[in-house]
């Protein structure tokens, strides 16, 4: 190669340096240009980049309301909330979810049901903190909580947990609460539920919802790439929601609750003239923390395959023969209507005949009661009186008689489930069966048997009716509650009233019924012992199966058929504060165990009071 | 006047160094400290460790400004080979996420591709220098070659980004020392018909999806399309003064990854605002324009290659990089000469200056 001349050497030198010139001028109009472009999205475009930057890194979390207490009519709390722990993971931050359990498993009881149900609900919120195991005890709390720094994608999370003081005893009139589900969803405000994960799926909790759950509040997290809260900065506090003072008297309800145990059955006690709930009991009862923060399906399937139906609340949803508890009530319907005339006496025989029917109508004292009067059917509660009567009314005067205490009527208590029960007449056996109606129904309606179905709600609420002499209230379970600071009350509410062309006639039944609990020869006189005051009460006794002409002694059935045992009961008679209905499936006669339930109860509710 | 022996031994230390140069050089630098201390969460550990990396580097400015032109031309293919043979190493022996770029040797960890940066434009200029335009075609096709070897060497790490920056560096060098039109367009040709087959057999599915994402960002955007959004996010919230020294959000809540490193600009933007990047581009250009003013009397071809090579370098590194911040270029995970934190780059690029420095001196020094 020649080695290049010197002239050559220094054009070359200049040719060079303009190339680089170039090319370094060409770089330097990019860089520009680059610059160009930086101040644009940095003076026009800026507030754009500004605000995507703020959403980034500042997150609006919602703060769930802490839910109203519920507490009784003095203030005794049955429904609060208290603080659970939870261990959380966020399903798309984990790596590796079996690495991750067997590190927690080192630190907390993780039963393998636990992580199939984590898997579960991870699936439909990836990025959501989902509960692997709820309800931590003191110590696991403890032992993540040293451990969590280890543990990036899992969190320890607090959350409120409802709590009911009065466990089974209240779970049918307070419910439960469950976790929001697809159908909640799509009928819910969802805006309100932000940050809050359950709804009051039965009960009191269902019913007044929208006053128990309160407002979201809002807090802004700062938080990094990951998700991870670094700082929070209050906002805007959350609304708690109102507290309920319901009717409900604690104490009665737990006495009423216990004296139902081992049984099925329910019992609803009533203060007359207000139409307060002091005692709504179905037996059996569940334990409501169950369904806490998600129910565990084993626990759920045998509540729902239980053959006694613990989750039914017979109370409202039960529909039941009134038995004998229907005299009273037919009594005055045949007092209004003139059938029945007071004193008159009536010979009453071993059975009943309606003319040109073969079939005897038996009366349950085999030998008959002889001569009685409407007071003394009443106390004895002579059946052949009220077969008698009730033919002589006919289905048309009785049916609405009845209807005008609400029987076989919803009574709108504010409970979600309530079933109205069924008062028959002519037009429903038509439209029903596509029958006329016999006049052998009507006999046997006359002791409360038949197509006749009442609730223990209506049949405590018509026994209130009568405490009244007519006044009808709308029995109620809320009786306040409290909004931004101030008690709201619920005022008794007057639903109608049963008039009668004689007032006496009040007193007669009344009377009649303070024999049936304190004459020698009233049905539960046992139940009337050394009363302090006096009961005014109706015993039944329901047959569940039809047994024909002959009617066999209860106690030699098996229980599953033996009759129910009812009590209606008012007390004191003269200045009435309490009425109650009490039944007990398969219990027997109304006044083995029923009335000694119900004499409980009212000792329970007056004698502390006095 | 006698002269005091330290004093001239300190002069001659620092004779070859070029003030201006320097100045430009550490201001950039007061800036980067600046800046990895916030991007680094305010850790003096981590800013002190990228202060060490200055320090060494600026010795290593400090000791190559002292090796001649001529010992530098001796020791060309030596040291070019020497990278090589650390790339084929990497290969083997090498570390990383994705990719493997890093070798460790000892104490030290090493980065060989961003050593690439010196001995391309050192080795364009050995091969280059003693032809004068029009070149000869054996010594064009020799540094092709040369160019290819290396970046292929990089692409197998595979680190897609730096190999194409490496090879932009070898053709800019190429480009500047003189090659006729034909071969520039014949050139051009040849990598127009080759692209398609590169992208059917050479690339990776993520490298792939890199360049889809390059011209999709918005696409996948919590996937490879979420460090350019979040980078533009960076640089567009900063304003025109910024969000304020140590107040980036994007980089202290991790919205931002690599942000002490690749995308360390947009953490500069997001602070400093309009105002700071208009600085930092200024000082950016002042650099390159001094570089084309000490390449313009080198009486030596191969100082005058090595200065310019070197100065172009250093141009395609900024460049890209910048534009990868803005999303006008791939991310390519290469960092932004002065600023980012990493020994290797910053150790290289100081050295660089050094080299150049040297050339222009002793090219000076011959003059005389």
């Amino acid at each position: 190669m020649a080695s290049p001349d010197q002239s050559e050497l220094s054009r070359s030198v200049r040719q060079t340096h303009r190339r680089l010139r170039r090319l370094i001028g060409l770089g330097s109009l990019l860089l520009v240009l680059l610059l160009v472009r930086i101040g644009w999205m940095q003076t026009i475009h800026t507030e754009h980049f500004t605000s995507l930057s703020t959403d980034n890194h500042l997150r609006q979390i919602p703060v769930a309301p802490s839910r109203g207490l519920i507490s009784d009519r003095h203030g005794v709390l049955l429904a609060d909330n208290s603080v659970q722990y939870n261990l959380s993971l966020i399903p798309s931050q984990v790596d590796d979810l079996d690495t991750t359990i067997s590190q927690l498993r080192e630190l907390a009881d993780i039963h393998d049901r636990e992580v199939r149900q984590f898997q579960q609900r991870g699936q439909s919120r990836k990025f959501e903190t989902t509960p692997l195991k709820i309800d931590l005890s003191e110590e696991t709390i403890a032992q993540v909580a040293v451990k969590l720094h280890q543990l990036p994608s899992v969190y320890l999370e607090a959350y409120a947990a409802r709590r009911y003081t009065y466990g089974k005893s209240t779970a049918h009139v307070l419910g439960h609460l469950a976790s929001i589900s697809k159908k909640d969803r799509e009928r819910i405000d969802l805006y309100r539920y932000r940050g809050t994960r359950r709804i009051g799926r039965a009960g009191i909790e269902h019913q007044y919802e929208s006053l128990l759950l309160g407002t979201p509040g809002l807090q802004q997290a700062e938080v990094n790439a990951q998700g991870r809260s670094l700082m929070l900065h209050d906002r805007k506090s959350p609304t708690p929601g109102s507290n309920l003072i319901l009717t409900l008297d604690a104490g009665l309800q737990k006495v009423a609750s216990e004296a139902m145990a081992g049984m099925e059955g329910a019992i609803v006690a009533i203060e007359p003239f207000t139409g307060d709930i002091l005692a709504l009991v179905s037996a059996p009862s569940f334990d409501p923390e169950v369904f806490g923060h998600s129910i565990n399906p084993d626990d759920y399937q045998s509540l729902i395959r239980d053959p006694q139906n613990p989750l039914l609340n017979r109370a409202i949803q039960g529909q039941y023969a009134p038995g004998s508890t229907i005299k009273p009530f037919v009594a005055l319907a045949g007092l209004e209507s003139g059938h029945a005339i007071p004193d008159k006496q009536f010979y009453a025989a071993p059975q009943f005949n309606i003319p040109n029917y073969r079939r005897p109508f038996r009366d349950w004292k085999d030998e008959g009661h002889g001569w009685v009067t409407v007071s003394s059917s009443i106390t004895q509660s002579c059946d052949v009186y009220f077969y008698s009567l009730a033919y002589r009314m006919g289905i048309e005067a009785l049916a609405p008689f009845l209807g005008r205490f609400g029987l076989g009527q919803a009574q709108q208590l504010d409970l979600p489930g309530e079933l109205p029960g069924l008062l028959p007449n002519e037009a429903w056996k038509r439209k029903t069966y596509s029958q006329p109606w016999y006049p052998g129904e009507t006999v046997i309606m006359g002791i409360g048997q038949g197509y006749l179905l009442l609730t223990p709600l209506q049949l405590a609420a018509a026994t209130a009716t009568l405490a009244t002499r007519g006044i009808r209230m709308k029995p109620r379970l809320l009786r306040a509650y409290d909004q931004d600071g101030e008690v709201i009350k619920s005022p008794p509410e007057e639903i109608g009233r049963v008039t009668l062309s004689n007032p006496a006639w009040w007193d007669l039944v009344t009377n009649a019924m303070v024999d049936v609990v304190h004459a020698p020869n009233g049905t539960a006189r046992r139940s009337g012992l050394n009363a302090a005051y006096r009961i005014a009460g109706k015993t039944g006794t329901a047959q569940v199966i039809n047994y024909g002409e002959k009617r066999p002694d209860s106690d030699d059935l098996p229980e599953n058929i033996r009759d129910h045992s009812l009590f209606i009961a008012f007390a004191p008679a003269e200045a009435p504060k309490i009425a109650l209905a009490v039944i007990v499936e398969h219990g027997g006669h109304g006044s083995t165990k029923a009335a000694p339930i119900a004499r409980r109860l009212l000792d329970a509710y007056l004698l502390r009071s006095l | 006047m006698a002269q005091n022996p330290y004093l001239s031994a300190a002069t001659r230390l620092v004779a070859p160094l070029d003030r201006t140069l320097m100045l430009l050089i550490l201001a950039v630098l007061v800036l980067s400290l600046a800046i990895q201390f916030s991007a680094n969460n305010m850790s003096l550990q981590a800013t002190q460790q990228h202060a060490v990396r200055i320090g060494i580097g600026l010795l290593a400015l400090l000791a190559m400004a002292h090796i001649t032109p001529l010992h530098l031309k001796r020791w060309a293919p030596i040291l070019f080979l020497l990278n090589l043979l650390l790339l084929v190493a990497v290969v083997f022996y090498g570390s990383g996420d994705t990719a493997q770029r890093w070798l460790t040797l000892g104490p030290v960890v090493l980065q060989p591709s961003e050593l690439l940066k010196l001995t391309i434009p050192l080795v364009v200029a050995y091969v280059l220098g003693p032809s004068l335009p029009p070149l000869s075609p054996v010594r064009v096709m020799l540094a092709l070659a040369l160019v290819a070897g290396a970046t292929w060497l990089v692409a197998i790490q595979p680190d897609l980004g730096t190999a194409l920056l490496i090879s932009a560096v070898g053709v800019s060098v190429i480009l500047l020392a003189g090659i006729s039109r034909r071969w520039v367009l014949g050139l051009g040709a040849l990598t127009g018909i080759s692209l398609p087959f590169v992208w059917q057999y050479a690339l990776r599915e993520y490298q792939k999806d890199r360049i889809r994402i390059f011209f999709n960002p918005e696409a996948d955007p919590l996937g490879s399309g979420y460090n350019v959004i979040q980078s533009k996010i960076a640089v567009g919230s900063g304003g025109i003064s910024g969000k304020g020294w140590t107040h980036s959000t994007q980089a202290q809540f991790d919205f931002l990854p690599e942000h002490s490193t690749d995308f360390i600009f947009s953490v500069y933007a997001e602070e400093f605002g309009l105002i700071g990047v208009a600085v930092l581009v200024a000082l950016y250009l002042a650099i390159l324009w001094r570089i084309v003013a000490m390449s313009r009397t080198g009486p030596d071809r191969f100082s005058q290659l090595l200065i310019g090579g070197l100065g172009l370098s250093l141009l395609i590194h900024i460049l890209i990089n910048i534009a990868m911040t803005v999303g006008y270029a791939p991310v390519t995970g290469s960092p932004l000469p002065l600023m980012s934190y990493g020994g290797s780059a910053m150790i290289s690029t100081l050295a660089a200056f050094g080299m150049m420095m040297a050339a222009r001196h002793y090219a000076l020094v011959r003059l005389k």
